[in-house]
């Protein structure tokens, strides 16, 4: 009896591991880094150095071309999820496409900001784990919402 | 001399008359005093058929959180501007309606042509409002 249930594990844990295998060779399309991005949010906004750090830290991977892969981008099945993530955010707001936006939609994007920063949607919440730099305290959050409410103000009465 | 008279107070009445009566301007609907937001009866029709039924005050859910047509029209400023132009972006990226519910109601979902009357409108709107501002 207790024979067989060990040979039922090994069974199962060699199935496993097959799996693992095969599943590396289904192709990935993990968006593409570009380092290089003179459309730039960051790059064309002033703003404090403290807010600038936490859209670098905490929105930049999947919000931006320079997406900083972890190691576990490499291997399936993480990468499956690292790609629609990052594809998906970028579909959202890409920053580093910033000043090719019209008004309209930076306006846009800043009170999407301001409201899925004050509720706590974003970062989404499995991201600070691995990121623990990305992590916001409530005065982060109250300090990054503040800005983009009265940033998008500003777009809006700019000539 | 009297028939002279007699024309002129005519024509005077006419144009007292078509003064007073309402000028056949396009018919506003949802148009707030102190805002020209408008929504066009094409427009609303696509609307009305197509988000409405999650976008209101008395929707279930948190759409209408996200997005209220009841509310729309009382809005202006960056709001507006912002709320139109979310609009847009769900529209342009086919995410509205929501693909999962397209599945029960494919009738509700947008047409190209439905599409870009609905882009066309939040465009025209937008540039409405900074042009105002
Ligand atoms: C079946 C219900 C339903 C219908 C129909 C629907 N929506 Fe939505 N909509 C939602 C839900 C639910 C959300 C919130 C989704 C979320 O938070 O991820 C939403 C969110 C939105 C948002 C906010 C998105 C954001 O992240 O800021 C916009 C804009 C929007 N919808 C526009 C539309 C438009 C335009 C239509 C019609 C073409 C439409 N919706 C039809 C359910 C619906």
């Amino acid at each position: 009896m207790k024979k067989r249930n060990r040979k039922l594990w090994r069974y199962l844990f060699g199935t496993l591991i097959v799996l693992f295998v095969v599943i590396q060779f289904i192709p990935v399309h993990k968006p593409k880094v570009i380092k290089d991005n003179p459309n730039d949010f960051l790059l064309n906004t002033k703003m404090p150095a403290h807010v600038a750090s936490m859209f670098q830290e905490s929105c930049y991977d999947c919000h931006s071309n320079q997406t900083k892969y972890p190691w576990y981008a490499r291997i399936a099945p993480s990468s499956w999820l690292l790609a629609s993530d990052v594809t998906e955010g970028r579909a959202h707001v890409n920053f580093s496409n910033w000043t090719k936006m019209s008004k309209a939609q930076q306006i846009a994007a800043l009170s999407d900001i301001a409201s899925e920063v004050k509720s706590g949607d974003m970062p989404f919440w499995a991201y600070p784990i691995m990121h623990p730099k990305a992590r916001m305290s409530k005065a982060d959050r109250k300090e990054l919402v503040d800005w983009a409410q009265k940033y998008q103000n500003e777009i809006f009465y700019s000539k | 001399m009297k028939r002279l008279f007699v024309g002129f107070a005519s024509l005077a009445l006419i144009v007292a008359l078509s003064a007073f009566t309402p000028a056949k301007t396009p018919k506003k609907e949802n148009s707030q005093p102190g805002s020209s937001f408008s929504m066009p009866d094409s427009v609303k029709a696509i609307v009305d058929h197509s988000c409405f039924m999650c976008h209101n005050s008395n929707a279930r859910g948190d759409a209408k959180d996200k997005l209220n047509f009841d509310e729309l029209s009382s809005m202006k400023g960056p709001q507006l501007v912002a709320n139109l132009a979310n609009m847009a972006k769900m529209i342009k990226n086919d995410w509205m309606p929501p693909r999962k519910f397209l599945k029960d109601h494919p009738e509700m979902a947008l047409t190209a042509q439905q599409k870009q009357v609905l882009l066309e409108w939040i465009k025209a709107e937008n540039n409405k409002i900074f042009s105002e501002n």
